[in-house]
């Protein structure tokens, strides 16, 4: 039995999901990192956190990117 | 950030014990290796269902990017998780308790009284395991009849001491 495809995976569609994705983490790094900053009332944990969270964030967000690129090379 | 009186110092910062934080995130961990799933999946049926969606490019590809996406999302929630369990505290100063309520990332509540105000401390600790690994729920009536409950808290019967010492020395320097 042949199921006809609803949709068809194509790099501008990852490329709207990617977007969106980072659009998504974006905002919401942002309010965290607000929080620590205006709450965090211990000073070595408002230095170090938000260094640890960009870190793991931007390897993440480089690794999504560079899957994005091999699938359009 | 709360802000102190004149000649208030913070003394005792009391969180929720950090067992119960891991126990919270800790499918977290699951979630990100569900989809490694994938890989067990035979390679017919991974180029049938590729054919399915007309995807032209190479799987790893496919599959790499969308765990890192994944990836990223558990990575925020695991940040909002933290935010939560660090700033919901009590902090005890020498002049009151300051009860910070920290609900998700939009709903903050932050109440305080004094230590005359105190008319009843109540230390609950719910079980083995909470003998074990040291936590309970503190619970302090104020004259109003206004109840403050710290679920979850590490090492309660501790932060109940210091709260009753401090509540002994102000009621020593007042007579």
């Amino acid at each position: 039995m042949n199921i006809p495809a609803t949709f068809a995976l194509t790099p501008a569609l990852l490329g709207i999901v990617l977007c969106a994705c980072v659009l998504v983490v974006g905002g919401l790094s942002i309010a965290v990192l607000y929080h620590w900053k205006a709450y965090g009332l211990e000073g070595h944990f408002t230095k170090v956190a938000p260094v640890v969270y960009l870190s793991v964030l931007a390897v993440l967000c480089g690794l999504a990117l560079f899957a994005y690129a091999s699938m359009l090379a | 950030m709360v802000k102190l009186e004149e000649g208030e110092t913070a003394l005792y910062f009391a969180r929720k014990h950090w067992c119960l934080f891991v126990s919270e995130t800790a499918f977290l961990v699951l979630f990100a290796l569900l989809p490694g799933v994938v890989l067990f999946i035979p390679s017919e049926m991974i180029d049938e269902a590729l054919d399915l969606i007309r995807f032209t490019g190479g799987f790893p590809s496919l599959f790499l990017f969308l765990w890192s996406l994944w990836l990223m999302l558990l990575w925020v929630f695991f940040a909002l998780l933290w935010t939560d369990y660090y700033l919901d505290m009590w902090v005890i100063t020498n002049h009151r308790v300051i009860d910070i309520e920290q609900l998700g990332l939009f709903y903050r509540k932050v109440s305080s009284f004094r230590y005359n105000q105190i008319q009843d401390a109540t230390v609950k600790v719910p079980g083995l395991l909470a003998t074990l690994i040291g936590f309970g729920t503190v619970e302090l009536r104020t004259a109003s009849n206004e109840t403050f409950r710290f679920k979850g808290v590490a090492h309660p019967t501790a932060l109940k001491e210091r709260i009753m010492s401090e509540h002994h020395r102000v009621h020593a320097d007042n007579t």
